[in-house]
């Protein structure tokens, strides 16, 4: 069974968050650490520091940002950009009506 | 062998009450406009963008009962893989004629500039048995002091 680090979101710790059990990801000791500063303080420490893997290695692609946000923490990920717009490099002719054969009426598109 | 109907990559997968899907907003490019300030992106950088990947498979009668996975991969520019490949299973049933499978992704990396490969593959008793032409997605940088219209700012 696996458990969620309150933190910083790491999905996959093997015990539940107490007992002085300390976050692999985010190195928060339950317990002790979050006995002075709550969840939130610690995450925004822990991201204001770089939101680096703390012991060892980490899971193949972790993305620490990626877990915050899974994790329902977005308001903590940085805000690189101002906005995400997103587009297509094609564009669609406006829908015409030809008649094809016996009667039968098609819209065409053109992309 | 199921045979690929759709690989579409859209922002977001509505499916009725029915089961119909209805894709919104097919994209192939990502503009990142960037705040005033900003030196570098880092290169784990990941903007908060809902994307979906849809895909729909038509299905043959002797594709019944069999069980097949399909795997989604995102790679960087430079062929560096994003996060782990997403894999689902399943099994045909006689009664439909297609499957489909919605795969949402919660951010979109933005660390690097340049084209993003999207691979989709079918496998059936671990052996590739279709891999569908990528989907190519573009992301620029856009350094702007003041957003343009209709954008929606990222809370």
């Amino acid at each position: 069974m696996s458990y969620i680090c309150p933190v910083c979101g790491y999905a996959d710790l093997p015990y539940a968050p107490g007992d002085y059990h300390i976050c692999p990801c985010c190195s928060t000791e339950f317990g002790n650490d979050d006995a002075e500063f709550t969840h939130a303080q610690l995450r925004e420490m822990w991201v204001a520091a770089g939101a680096r893997w703390f012991f060892g290695h980490p899971p193949a692609y972790w993305n620490p940002w990626m877990q915050l946000i899974k994790g329902g923490h977005q308001e903590v990920v940085p805000k690189f950009v101002r906005a995400i717009t997103t587009s297509a490099n094609y564009t669609v002719e406006p829908t015409r009506l030809a008649r094809l054969g016996d009667g039968f009426l098609i819209s065409v598109s053109v992309a | 062998m199921p045979k690929l109907y759709i690989f579409a990559l859209c922002e977001k997968v509505i499916v009725d009450k029915d089961g119909t899907a209805s894709l919104i907003s097919l994209f192939d490019q990502i503009s990142a406009h960037i705040l005033p300030g900003t030196k570098q992106i880092p290169p784990n950088a990941v903007a908060p963008k809902e994307w979906c990947a849809f895909t729909s498979w038509k299905v043959e009668p002797e594709d019944v009962g069999k069980e097949y996975r399909q795997f989604i991969q995102l790679l960087y520019p430079n062929g560096e893989q994003f996060g782990q490949a997403a894999d689902f299973s399943f099994t045909p049933q006689g009664d439909k004629t297609h499957q489909e499978l919605s795969i949402s992704g919660l951010g979109f990396p933005i660390g690097q500039e340049g084209s993003y490969t999207l691979k989709m593959w079918l496998e059936h008793n671990g052996l590739v048995i279709f891999e569908s032409p990528p989907i190519i997605i573009k992301v620029n940088y856009q350094k702007m002091t003041e957003l343009p219209p209709n954008v929606v700012t990222i809370p």
